[in-house]
């Protein structure tokens, strides 16, 4: 009987490898085809899901439906002559990079500028940015090396493991432990509200959260030690229910499909087609659900929809016509600022200023701006240019760690990071967000000479 | 490229002069750059505040008038009120009825066809678009005999001139019907409807001058910083350069080897 099951297990388990291999085997004869075929699909998928559940939802809050014709068909020519400059390397790291930012970023500012008439001028600014920085991730293909930092990895372990600790404790101690009533989103603004923690500790908190413990996770993983990356989602969880910071929650999805899908291959594919049956499900679903506001499936289309895509595409618009009407920030609020000592005429971040010419109360709120509307407000076109290129050159370090070994980690580390600079600026992300903390771990953790990936933790 | 952590620091500590160098260099950047965007930002705050201060900004004038019967005009009104009003009435019930009645008669004179017509042609707008900027309310009672006249979305000036149009227009009026009576300006109060006004007058405050001292401090801080971070670099760009060359030149030996 056992010897029964245990024979129909491994040829169920046959019939799912055998599968995957002849879907791998038909991914890769028509590589060009299903690429191609995938990416015109998710534009139209994306422009149906703003026309019938964002729009819809939420046309007082910015997002009104009012098409045009020509900036369709443009939004239409720009989105493809994108997606043929993109890199197609698919176990390239920095492309898979490049094509999540295409599909969450600028696509969605594609179709907001087409199905709500909004400015030219600004969507040929982030065409020309995108472009080059396509143009420089393309250029740097297999030439530079990584750096690594050998002797440390104990240490480094033995600091993480005692940082850990500390940052699940001292929230507790400051601000109590609310438990699974967290995850009423309703309660976690009364609760981040109230919130105190000691001078420099939200650095550490968020470093935490949104580097060192995902590193730690999908790493685990890799080595399939299954039970410490366990651990690490619980770690996770815990800071999420310490914080009611929402990004730490949903960060392990993005976090653990990237990982996944990249085990698989065909990354880039499986973005598009993975994304684009996301919007084919969320049409029915937000309508079907449509009655009440606190249905599962009207939140779901909120925060894919809304909230991920359309409500960043609003904001960088916002940011756009605010600075473009009033003088520019000229990074005096930020790192730049302090290290020359640069004067401001605002009282509150590029975020707040948006949010009060938008007619909100100044300093109550403020709004995500994202690396492509902060580095407008701070210094217009010139300073959108500053940023790509930054950016690009980034993704040229993080691909100088690529190989067939470390692919899926740095794909599923990275993709959380091209969502968080949808919501925040470039530097924040590098330094507040902890993208160069990850970097400096990979420089630790990862090993020129081993065949596989070392791991201390 | 593998390095070892001591060995980078025994590198930075090698450069010490080049660190120096760099974090010099970010001080002089860093006093320069404060005083240029000092002087631009409070030349854009500067001009910022014109439109604060502009005469074009769109205000709200509320003016409150209070009008005044005399002794003879009152004793006029309780005599008409009396041959009215029930015998038993005491003289200080008839003067509050016969004021009663004139307020009455005001406030509908307040919002007359005539009165509102005179001002809508002279501004050359239609009764409905009068009454987006113009309102008056009787504010009438037995201490208090006032009305209230408020002007919307216009300049100063040009709310100043429909006020006293308005009132112009209401003395023509009212000195067809009633005794002789004197209106007086109470009060006046001006505020800002202007949304542009309002976010530039929320959100900009005026640029403090920088203080040497912390510019220094802090560019020294940050230079540090980045000027380890950029021997580092360099280190690394020349080691790979090094690196490079070393393996150029082994293949060019190999392919030597080959050919003999």
């Amino acid at each position: 009987m056992l010897n029964n099951i245990m024979r129909r297990k491994d040829e169920y388990a046959d019939k799912i490898v055998q599968g995957a291999k002849k879907t791998q085997a038909f991914f890769k004869k028509h590589h060009i085809a299903i690429l191609y075929g995938a990416g015109i699909a998710y534009k139209f998928l994306l422009d149906m899901l703003y026309v019938f559940v964002a729009s819809p939802a939420f046309s007082y809050a910015g997002l009104v439906y009012d098409p045009n014709i020509i900036k369709y068909a443009l939004s239409f020519v720009l989105y493809m002559c994108l997606f043929i400059a993109l890199p197609k390397n698919e176990s390239s790291c920095a492309a898979v990079l490049l094509h999540i930012q295409h599909v969450y970023t600028v696509a969605p500012l594609l179709s907001f500028y087409a199905l709500s008439d909004a400015s030219s001028k600004y969507i040929l600014m982030v065409f020309v940015c995108a472009l080059l920085e396509s143009v420089i991730v393309r250029r740097a293909a297999g030439k530079q090396k990584a750096v690594y930092l050998s002797g440390m990895k104990n240490y480094t372990t033995v600091a993480i493991g005692a940082l850990i600790v500390v940052t699940l404790i001292i929230p507790i101690v400051y601000n109590g432990f609310a438990g699974i009533k967290v995850f009423d989103f309703n309660y976690i603004y009364e609760m981040r509200e109230n919130a105190t923690y000691p001078i420099g500790f939200t650095y550490l908190f968020f470093w935490m959260g949104k580097a060192i413990v995902p590193f730690a996770i999908v790493l685990l993983l890799h080595k399939k030690r299954y039970v410490g990356a366990a651990a690490m989602v619980l770690v996770q969880l815990l800071l999420y229910m310490e914080s009611g910071n929402k990004y730490l929650l949903f960060i392990l999805v993005p976090l653990l499909a990237v990982y996944f899908c990249a085990k698989f291959g065909h990354l880039i594919k499986l973005i598009y087609l993975g994304l684009g049956s996301l919007f084919l499900v969320l049409i029915p679903i937000y309508n079907l659900s449509a009655a009440g506001s606190d249905a599962l499936g009207t939140k779901a289309c909120f925060y894919i929809s809304v909230r991920s895509l359309f409500h960043p595409a609003d904001n960088k618009y916002a940011m756009y016509e605010c600075f473009s009407q009033y003088p520019k920030m000229y990074y005096s609020d930020g790192v730049i600022g302090k290290m020359f000592g640069l004067s401001g005429i605002y009282g509150g971040s590029d975020g707040q200023v948006v949010y009060a010419y938008n007619g909100g109360t100044f300093l109550e709120a403020n709004y995500n701006t994202g690396y492509l509307g902060e580095s407008y407000a701070n210094l217009g076109f010139f300073g959108m240019l500053l940023m790509a290129v930054l950016f690009a050159l980034l993704l040229r370090v993080i691909d100088s760690y690529n190989n067939k070994k470390t692919f899926c980690v740095l794909s599923a580390l990275f993709a959380t990071f091209i969502i968080n600079l949808n919501d925040i600026s470039l530097l924040t992300t590098l330094l507040s967000s902890g993208m160069i903390v990850v970097i400096a771990l990979l420089s630790i953790y990862f090993d020129k000479n081993e065949e596989d990936l070392s791991c201390g933790i | 490229m593998e390095y070892n952590v001591l060995y980078l620091v025994k590198a930075l500590l090698k450069k010490w002069y080049v660190i120096l160098l760099a974090m010099g260099v970010i001080i002089v950047a860093a006093v320069g750059l404060s005083k240029v965007s000092y002087k631009k930002a409070v030349a854009d705050y500067q001009q910022s505040m014109a439109i604060v201060q502009s005469e074009n900004k769109k205000v709200m004038l509320a003016t409150e008038f209070s009008y005044q019967l005399d002794e003879a005009a009152l004793n006029l009104l309780s005599d008409y009120v009396q041959a009215l009003a029930p015998a038993n009435y005491s003289k200080e019930e008839l003067l509050s009825a016969a004021k009663a009645s004139f307020n009455a008669k005001l406030a509908d004179a307040l919002n007359d066809k005539g009165v509102l017509t005179e001002v809508a042609e002279k501004y050359e707008l239609s009764e409905e678009d009068l009454s987006k900027h113009l309102k008056v309310v009787s504010i009438a009672s037995l201490d208090k005999d006032s009305f209230g006249v408020y002007v919307y979305e216009m300049n100063e000036a040009q709310a100043n001139e429909m006020k006293d149009c308005y009132i112009n227009a209401l003395q023509k009026k009212l000195q067809n019907v009633f005794f002789s009576f004197e209106i007086e300006q109470k009060s006046s109060q001006l505020t800002v409807t202007d949304e542009e006004v309002q976010f530039v007058n929320a959100v900009m405050e005026e640029p403090a001058p920088p203080s040497l001292v912390r510019t220094v401090i802090t560019a020294a801080l940050y230079g540090f910083a980045f000027a380890c971070i950029g021997v580092l670099v360099y280190i690394f760009v020349k080691e790979n350069k090094k690196n490079n060359k070393e393996a150029g030149s082994e293949a060019e030996k190999e392919t030597d080897c080959e050919v003999q």
